[in-house]
């Protein structure tokens, strides 16, 4: 009897409650929509150029605001208009502009910025960026540095308006180290050589002609790894960029394949070929001491740790085929996580961790593709006759990679993808450029 | 073992003649009979009933001026054509002697002036009285003599905005807010300004929701921000571009002026895909 009162007790209060909500529902009763589609074309953006009183700066505030517009141009989320189109001229950055006049010409977001020459050994960049139809200033910033340094500053320039316009740290202020590769196919010579990620400034990091190959950034240093073949056994590098000092890690006989660094840079992962079978190991760098963290018969390659340190996801083919597998950073834990048709090669985790780039075969064409950790949302963003050697952006959203043309005179050129796969573009090179590999932000 | 089947067998059979003779004569045949068409009629169609405005009566054209009548020569005496050429031409060359010019009149200075009329003091106006029973009389009359003149009327500018009828009235009903086309007409819209944050981590719990209050004329009066389900500079982003994509659809004159009511307090809530 009890329980019989139990329940009808509980389904009057459930249907006094419904009631209830239902009146408050129709008490507050407003229109109410959900948007849940948006454009997404490229942010429509207005760059004068920088002001200033004095002749030089003038010249480099044209220079600097060229190279901002150049940044965020190439990086597909923003279309700079063409300065010609704008109708006022800012005298004064200190007063908020007629916004009348920038909505017009559709621009979404301005940038006006001066250049102070404090001296000819000095001088500031302030700039302020405007929300348009917000009618607000979204940040404002100023930098001090040396005149010949105005490149450097207008990346900075462009990384804070990308990161305020977009939510995420830019990737301007960063370099790219690649092999450039000079001679016939046959007689290749093969020198490490770096550059801004624009391509400007580029210049070689050894002398001599060596031969290296897949050099590989730590993440947090301006340090890199590479393989040297000066000497009939190979040898891993380390080389400080700013000093020029090279440290030998190792030489193992052998093959060795790509050392890559932990997120840490403490640690290095690298393949070592031990009585005809490579496995993975990873190397201590304050001790040199080697962990072997793969034991399979089957050959384990490329592998690239997780921004959180925790796992790895490397090559393998002991499924019959080369596929993608991660594990834990303690070498357990491995699962396959790759099932398409085709071959998968080189896996790259994303710094933003939430990608795994990668290099596809299938059909006699070469893709670079991204999936998610957990393999799911594969997606391939380019089609070439051979495309290789992916290497994400400091934030995680594009990726470089080399692309070699068909042919007997085919050359090796570096290409970026974003990840939605239509922002293709060449990166120019002084020659014929592979394998590179992306700096972290510069300090 | 040896009569599991045969048995198996029998009892299944008893159960389905069983079943059939119980149930095979409870179920009771319909009753054939006409078939009747039947129209279904929605309550909304009688119960919704739209704002409108007395129908502007039709400008009606001005009398265009009479041409002054003119008299018909009879044909008897009508001139032949090249008859009045050639009296026009001789008319040209003979011109008209010019008046002779009036002698001005000369007026005796010595003259006395007439005299000016004795202006007399004007008297102060009465004071108005405030006479409430006047100006009811004068509403009165006006509503009488003029019925039309007390129903709402449209501007010329806002003409093609209303909904007409023979006499004004006011909306009434469930379906008098904005229809389905027109809420998918204002989320395109919304599309168009709304810059969406695909490329965020997680873009899918980027949710932002704000209130809109609107002014006849479709320009934003006041938004407030609901809520925001994100954190850090990518919820940051998100919040930004909500706001810019409300007063970049401004105005929002797509809505029509007669569902006023419907749309000037709205809730948007901005929900990026995976």
């Amino acid at each position: 009897m009890t329980s019989i009162l139990r329940i009808f007790v509980m389904c009057f209060a459930a249907l006094a409650f419904g009631l209830a909500s239902g009146v408050v529902t129709t008490a507050h009763a407003q229109l109410s929509i959900d948007i849940t589609k948006g454009n997404i074309d490229p942010t429509p953006i207005a760059i004068p150029n920088f002001m200033s009183t004095d002749s030089r700066g003038k010249q480099i505030g044209q220079d600097l605001a060229e190279v901002v517009r150049a940044d965020l141009e190439r990086s597909g989320l923003f279309r700079s208009l063409d300065p010609k189109s704008f109708i006022e001229t800012q005298s004064n950055i200190d007063y908020a502009p007629t916004f009348a006049d920038w909505r017009v010409i559709k621009a979404e977001a301005l940038v006006s910025g001066r250049i102070v020459m404090e001296s000819d050994s000095r001088m500031r960049v302030e700039f302020r960026l405007w929300d348009i139809f917000g009618g607000e200033q979204l940040s404002g910033l100023r930098l001090a540095a040396t005149p010949d340094n105005w490149r450097r500053m207008a990346h900075k320039v462009s990384d804070a308006i990308y990161s305020q316009l977009t939510g995420e740290s830019g990737y301007f202020d960063s370099r790219i180290v690649f092999i450039d590769e000079s001679g016939p196919k046959t007689d290749r010579k093969k020198r490490l050589a770096i550059m801004d990620q624009d391509g400007a400034n580029p210049q070689f990091l050894l002398t001599g002609p060596s031969t290296v190959i897949t050099p590989r950034f730590s993440p947090n240093t301006q340090k890199i790894t590479y393989m040297s073949y000066e000497n009939i056994v190979p040898a891993i590098y380390l080389l400080e960029i700013e000093t020029g000092r090279r440290e030998l890690l190792g030489s193992f006989p052998g093959m060795t394949f790509a050392p890559r660094f932990s997120p840490d840079g403490n640690t290095m992962i690298l393949t070592l070929s031990k009585g005809g079978n490579s496995d993975i190991y990873a190397m201590d760098l304050r001790s040199r001491s080697t962990t072997q963290l793969t034991t399979n018969s089957a050959i384990d390659v490329s592998a690239s740790y997780a921004p959180d340190g925790r796992n790895i996801v490397f090559n393998s083919d002991r499924g019959g085929s080369p596929q993608i597998y991660t594990m834990s950073s303690d070498g357990s834990n491995v699962k396959r996580i790759s099932f398409g048709k085709g071959r998968y090669n080189a896996p790259v985790w994303s710094p933003r961790g939430d990608k795994i780039a990668f290099v596809k075969s299938t059909g006699g064409k070469f893709h670079i593709g991204v999936m998610n950790p957990d393999g799911s949302g594969e997606r391939l963003l380019t089609e070439s006759y051979l495309d290789e050697g992916p290497t994400w952006s400091p934030n995680g959203r594009v990726i470089l990679f080399s692309r070699e043309t068909r042919g007997r005179n085919g050359k090796n050129e570096i290409w970026s993808v974003d990840l939605t796969g239509t922002n293709l573009r060449r990166v120019p090179t002084p020659g014929s450029a592979s394998d590179p590999a992306w700096s972290p932000l510069l300090p | 073992m040896r009569f599991g089947l045969p048995i198996s067998l029998m009892a299944h059979g008893l159960v389905l003649a069983g079943g059939i003779f119980m149930f095979g004569r409870s179920i009771p045949t319909l009753d054939e009979g006409e078939v009747v068409a039947v129209e279904i009629l929605t309550i909304s169609e009688f119960t919704n009933i739209r704002a409108a405005i007395k129908k502007p009566k039709p400008e009606e054209p001005a009398p265009e001026p009479e041409e002054p009548m003119q008299l018909q020569t009879p044909m008897e005496n009508a001139e032949v054509e090249s008859d009045v050429v050639e009296k026009r031409q001789e008319d040209a060359t003979e011109q008209p002697p010019e008046p002779e010019p009036e002698p001005e009149k000369v007026v005796d200075a010595e003259e006395p002036a007439p005299e000016k009329p004795k202006e007399e003091e004007p008297t102060p106006p009465e004071k108005p009285v405030f006479d409430l029973d006047a100006l009811s009389d004068i509403v009165n009359r006006t509503r009488d003599a003029a019925p039309e003149k007390n129903q709402q009327v449209a501007l010329e500018s806002e003409k093609t905005v209303y909904e007409y009828a023979d006499i004004s009235r006011t909306a009434s009903g469930e379906g008098t807010g904005l229809s389905v086309s027109l809420l998918d007409k204002l989320q395109t819209e919304m599309m168009r300004c709304w810059r969406e944050s695909r490329d965020a981590v997680d873009p899918e719990t980027l949710v932002v929701q704000f209130r809109i209050r609107l002014l006849p004329d479709g320009y934003v009066e006041k938004v407030d921000l609901l809520g925001e389900t994100g954190r850090g500079p990518y919820a940051a982003v998100a919040r930004q571009r909500a706001a810019a994509a409300i007063k970049k659809c401004e105005p929002y004159d797509f809505l029509p002026a007669e569902n006023y009511s419907s749309w000037k307090d709205m809730t948007l809530s901005f929900r990026p895909r995976a």
